[in-house]
């Protein structure tokens, strides 16, 4: 009998959950402006900074099952790094993101009139991680020899004077987890003294905040909430700020439950 | 035809979400089903990339053209398998002394000089500077910041050292040390919370979208098909344990 009411308690919770996140989706509230925190502010001007045609490389290591936390910002870097005229430089380091790299390379392209070769590259994916990143630290075209479709680098104006990550004015990440980090910070930051931001989930950001108090990264941005104040910065009505609504309505909804339980 | 493979993979994808959902009722059927399908395409996803984006790229390819470097660490790699019979074991050791070896190599450096010196040098923090006219450049803000630092890391270094038994002033700072922890597992805690329901809104949103007309009403209908079979599944379940209980 126990068991059963407290069944029913669950199911109760998981109705009210959902009502709470659909609630946003269905009528959707208008974004609120957001002050964007210090991790933003620099992750927007790290960016902002560089000159024009500045080679920037973007690895973006999202797994599917973190798009939705995930993706506005990645698409909210490439459309700025578009806008600034910058060279985009794509590589994944995770192959369960290759599609998704894919994905939003073409369309922050699409959105900024960016165009394939001249502009952006995508240089696919390869086995190794931190392999990849040392040996892209000597030498791009060791570990790339051709682009993501089989182009050979040379050819690719994109990647002219850029021959390793000693090149590039920036290297940025967006990525899921903690494992995934590790290497940009330690071989392309540490050890080539070069300028990175990253952007992760939340679940990563406690791990990687010391990094970014300590100076080792330019900039942080982590969660919905910082790719929202970084979308407002750049006055982009993106997923992220609607994802905050909803998130904001869940986590409102979740601590009243929890009150109640509490004094009920 | 894209139209077409378009609805098509939001009835998939819309489904498999519901499936997977309706686990939160009661266990049954339509769960058991996605939750194998996802294991299996996982599997094979990797089993599939892994065959063609390594082993064909990295071994099979270079080798076809006269490049034989490839063949050392393959051998080095099938080794491994050795591990399985006692008896040739031993031939695996080599694999693993080059993976070791590689991985030490890789990860130490990393680790002695990001996680762990510039972590250093990043907690000790001035707590005020000097100007260049010999003048002090104070900020209440820098410098509760840094003490406070400084005793968060200290004292959980403390709790976490063991070779001394924690009693007295020892105990007292490891205590201090603890709440420190306590605040960084709520941090970590609340953010995996945030994080989790941002990947549920991306789930409810993609099945708001494909329960529009474009989708022809995917979600709605595949909705309606998960609570029939569930209350099916489940009914049956409760009759099953009355004739049992008689």
């Amino acid at each position: 009998m126990e068991v059963k009411r407290n069944r029913k308690k669950e199911r109760l919770l998981y109705l009210v959950t959902a009502a709470v996140m659909l609630l946003p989706i269905v009528m959707p509230l208008p974004f609120p402006t957001l002050a964007p925190s210090p991790g933003v502010r620099e992750f927007h001007a790290a960016v902002e900074s560089l000159p024009d045609s500045a080679p920037v490389l973007i690895s973006l290591d999202i797994p599917p099952a973190f798009n939705p936390e995930l993706k506005p910002l990645a698409l909210a870097f490439c459309r700025q790094a578009f806008r600034r005229k910058l060279r985009v430089i794509g590589v994944t380091l995770n192959y369960i993101a290759i599609g998704s790299a894919q994905e939003i390379l073409a369309e922050a392209a699409a959105l900024e009139n960016a165009v394939y070769g001249r502009d952006y590259v995508y240089l696919g994916w390869n086995p190794g991680e931190a392999a990849v990143v040392t040996g892209m630290g000597i030498s791009i075209k060791s570990v790339f020899p051709r682009d993501a479709s089989g182009t050979p680098l040379d050819g690719i104006p994109a990647m002219s004077g850029v021959s390793s990550l000693r090149d590039l004015a920036l290297v940025a990440q967006i990525g899921a987890g903690f494992q995934s980090f590790p290497p940009w910070i330690a071989y392309a930051t540490d050890k080539l003294d070069k300028k990175a931001v990253i952007g992760c989930n939340a679940g990563a950001e406690p791990t990687l905040r010391p990094f970014f108090s300590s100076g080792q990264l330019a900039g942080l941005i982590a969660s919905t909430r910082g790719a929202a104040e970084y979308e407002g910065m750049l006055g982009i009505r993106g997923g992220a700020g609607s994802c905050l609504n909803a998130i904001s309505f869940a986590q409102i909804g979740l601590c009243l439950l929890m009150l109640t339980a509490l004094f009920l | 035809m894209n139209e077409t493979m378009m609805i098509l993979g939001a009835w998939i994808a819309s489904g498999l979400t519901l499936f997977i959902l309706s686990f939160l009722y009661e266990d049954n059927p339509l769960f058991k089903v996605a939750e194998h399908l996802y294991l299996g395409v996982s599997v094979g996803y990797s089993l599939a990339f892994t065959i063609f984006n390594v082993w064909w790229a990295k071994v099979v390819l270079p080798i076809s053209v006269g490049d034989f470097f490839p063949v050392i660490p393959s051998i080095l790699g099938l080794l491994l398998v050795t591990r399985l019979h006692p008896k040739h074991s031993w031939m695996s050791r080599y694999g693993f002394a080059l993976i070791m070896g590689y991985a030490s190599g890789l990860a130490i450096p990393a680790t002695v000089t990001t996680s762990f010196l510039k972590q250093v040098e990043g907690t000790i923090q001035p707590l005020f500077r000097l100007a260049g006219t010999g003048a002090v450049d104070w900020n209440w803000g820098v410098a509760i910041s840094g003490i406070l630092l400084a005793v968060g890391v200290i004292s959980t270094l403390f709790y976490f050292f063991f070779s001394v038994e924690h009693k007295g002033v020892i105990k007292k700072i490891s205590r201090v040390g603890i709440y420190f922890l306590m605040v960084y597992m709520g941090a970590s805690f609340g953010t995996t919370v945030m994080g989790r329901f941002s990947l549920l809104y991306g789930r409810f949103f993609d099945l708001y979208t494909y329960g529009t007309p474009k989708y022809s009403y995917a979600s709605i209908v595949m909705l309606l098909v998960v609570i029939a079979v569930v209350a099916v599944f489940v009914r049956k379940g409760a009759k099953n344990a009355q004739e049992n209980a008689h």
